[in-house]
């Protein structure tokens, strides 16, 4: 089933009067926000200013993509933010327009998003409003392939997971020209539904900032691979409130490239009992390259026998290259087993000797314990699609004979 | 003569370790070099395997006509050198099997040979992990990673009998083993025991050189070598100690 989207220009959301009230609420929020700085908390180590360089400001404009070509698989393109093209069997599409209002006043309550002024601008601006439905399990990953090319480009995905359904979503990003995604995905988790969600940046090297929420239901487990890599700007963000007995595992590498920044934020809650999170993020930063790794788990009250552990780590490759690793844990329950550890390292100068004495030269020795340091994230990469990406990118053991 | 040094002086923050040392090995041979703590005797293993951190005064090393104190530790490897390491270290997430294939992938291209195929190369390294009793799992597991002082020492000799270098040096290959591994260790020095290859076993005890009977036993003192001898000489020191075979050398 191929399926041409057909979202109107500029207008994500259908003008009902219920949302046309919502939304001219969420512009005059917006009007009073500005962005944030490195006073906030969350901001301190990230570089905005990409984002709002005169070259990438304004809206998006058309911009001349080559033809989407049809993926293995399920898919769907975006381009400038809007869905171009699908082909789907297992999820349901539906954009705004086609939403019945219960729905609509569903989603609006669950689209709320404080004063974060990334998350209004993406609801004030977005291009368009694609609402993503899994009733059942889904065999085949559905790959959501982002394309921008000009201006701000702000597309916004709602994903539900029906109880007890199953899937996956790989999103990929590319970038053509001068731009900014301002991008969010927001997934609806229901009860005992499982999904993996794979996050691959490494096409995109103009400015891209995007955001998952994620409402975990009680037994829900989400499980997120994400391979970062840019020379320009990213930023990355997952906002996960888990539900009773519910289970995240957030898995997630940043390939530095020179001149590149990438900037991930973590903030993780546990509002009831009996849920865990397992963090693990790996970061190789090269000469002239900066990555930041902000997490942070709320344990709240009620979030009794949480089991909660975040890893941090990050590799200096060379002189010149940058990194800033802060994990917190802030638990408000008494009944928990929680840790976090971070790392901050160059490759190891007896590791390498050990290598090289052994007749390995030095390039491939490097290559060896770059590998190793990143093994452990790679060997939770479960998702074909992500390991694909990912090969492209590095060289990575095979020790399939052992 | 295979390896070849002369008036070696190495210094280390400042201070002389090796200071003149001479030492001949020729192919087929296997020698011993012995010296009390901190004589240099580890300072002279990593000089020829080119770690950093020593500064090469005067002197020269050859490995038949290769100057050694030139070329990288890589190179050095491929020309023959390898060095059983005192201390292994161990590297997570680089499993045996990888290390194995990558550095003997490497070895045989400078050698002019084509890769070892998978097959062949699994079949040696299980079959060398047996006879040196490593735990099945080995190969899979990150290279040192999680090893007893002893399975490190004998990891150390399954490189040495899979990469087959043409000169090895053994830093004390026997601290930590008890008797068994010690057995072991030694079987796989004489199994690689050939005329056109040598070694230099350093060691504080004589107890490794009754099962692999050198023929000279050097001992290091005052940063060169003060007294050289046939096998008796390790007798002499464990009988004496070393300040009795030492008087009247000419350190």
């Amino acid at each position: 089933m191929n399926t041409a989207l057909a979202v109107c220009h500029r207008c994500g959301w259908a003008e009902d009067a219920a949302t046309r009230a919502w939304h001219e609420q969420l512009a005059e929020r917006l009007a009073s926000l500005t962005p944030p700085s490195r006073k906030d908390e969350f901001w301190r180590y990230s570089r905005l200013s990409a984002c709002f360089a005169p070259e990438r400001a304004g809206r998006g404009l058309d911009f001349p993509f080559p033809s989407p070509e049809p993926l293995a698989g399920e898919w769907i393109y975006f381009d400038q933010g809007r869905p171009v093209a699908a082909h789907t069997r297992a999820w349901r599409l539906r954009p705004w327009s086609e939403l019945d209002e219960a729905t609509r006043a569903r989603w609006r309550e669950r689209l709320e998003p404080g004063e974060d002024y990334f998350s209004v601008r993406n609801l004030v601006e977005a291009d368009a409003v694609l609402l993503l439905e899994l009733e059942e399990t889904a065999d085949a990953p559905l790959q959501i392939h982002y394309r921008h090319g000009a201006g701000w480009v702000q597309p916004l995905l709602l994903v539900e997971v029906a109880a007890g359904a199953r899937g996956a979503i790989v999103e990929t990003f590319a970038s053509f020209g001068p731009s900014t995604q301002n991008g969010a995905v927001n997934l609806w988790l229901g009860e005992g539904a499982e999904l993996t969600h794979g996050v691959f940046t490494a096409k995109a090297q103009e400015a891209l900032l995007h955001r998952v929420r994620a409402r975990l239901g009680a037994r829900a487990r989400l499980d997120v691979q994400s391979f970062a890599a840019t020379r320009g700007y990213q930023r990355l963000e997952w906002d996960v409130a888990l539900g009773e007995s519910a289970a995240l595992r957030l898995s997630g590498i940043t390939h530095g490239e020179p001149d590149g920044s990438t900037d991930v934020a973590l903030r993780i809650r546990h509002a009831a009992p009996g849920a865990a999170t397992d963090v693990r993020w790996r970061g190789l930063v090269p000469a002239e390259a900066h990555s930041a790794v902000i997490g942070r788990i709320l344990i709240e009250p009620a979030g009794q026998r949480t089991d909660a552990a975040m890893r941090l780590d990050h590799l200096l490759l060379a002189d010149g290259a940058a990194a800033d690793v802060k994990p917190e844990l802030e638990i408000y329950a008494d009944d928990v087993a929680c840790g976090h550890g971070a790392t901050l390292g160059r490759l190891d100068d007896e590791a390498l000797f050990y290598l090289c004495s052994r007749g390995i030269p030095e390039v491939e020795a490097r290559q060896l314990l770059i590998d190793a340091f990143l093994a452990p994230v790679l060997q939770r990469f479960t998702l074909a699609e992500v390991l694909r990406h990912v090969h492209s990118r590095l060289p990575l053991p095979d020790d399939a004979a052992a | 003569m295979m390896l070849t040094i002369r008036n070696l002086t190495v210094a280390v923050e400042g201070r002389r370790i090796l200071d003149g040392l001479d030492l001949d090995i020729a192919a087929g041979e296997v020698h011993a070099l012995m010296g009390p703590n901190g004589a240099g005797k580890s300072t002279l293993a990593n000089v020829l395997a080119g770690r950093e951190g020593y500064e090469v005064l005067e002197g020269k090393a050859l490995l038949d006509d290769q100057d050694l104190l030139t070329m990288e530790p890589e190179a050095r490897a491929q020309a023959g050198l390898f060095l059983s390491f005192q201390h292994p270290v161990e590297i997570p997430g680089v499993s045996n099997l990888q290390f194995l294939r990558t550095a003997l992938d490497c070895l045989r291209k400078a050698r002019g040979e084509a890769p070892l195929d998978s097959a062949a190369l699994l079949r040696a390294a299980r079959e060398a992990a047996q006879v040196l009793g490593l735990p099945a799992d080995f190969l899979k597991r990150g290279v040192n990673e999680g090893f007893s002082g002893g399975e490190k020492k004998r990891n150390e000799i399954l490189q040495m009998l899979l990469l087959e270098p043409r000169f090895v040096i053994l830093d004390e290959p026997d601290s930590g083993l008890d008797v068994d591994a010690l057995k072991l260790v030694a079987a796989g020095v004489n199994r690689l025991r050939r005329p056109d290859r040598a070694f230099l076993i350093i060691t504080h005890y004589p107890r490794i050189l009754e099962y692999v009977r050198p023929d000279r036993v050097h001992v290091l003192h005052g940063g060169r070598i003060a007294r050289s001898g046939a096998a008796e000489l390790a007798h002499q020191i464990e009988a004496g100690g070393y300040a009795a075979v030492l008087e009247g050398s000419v350190a």
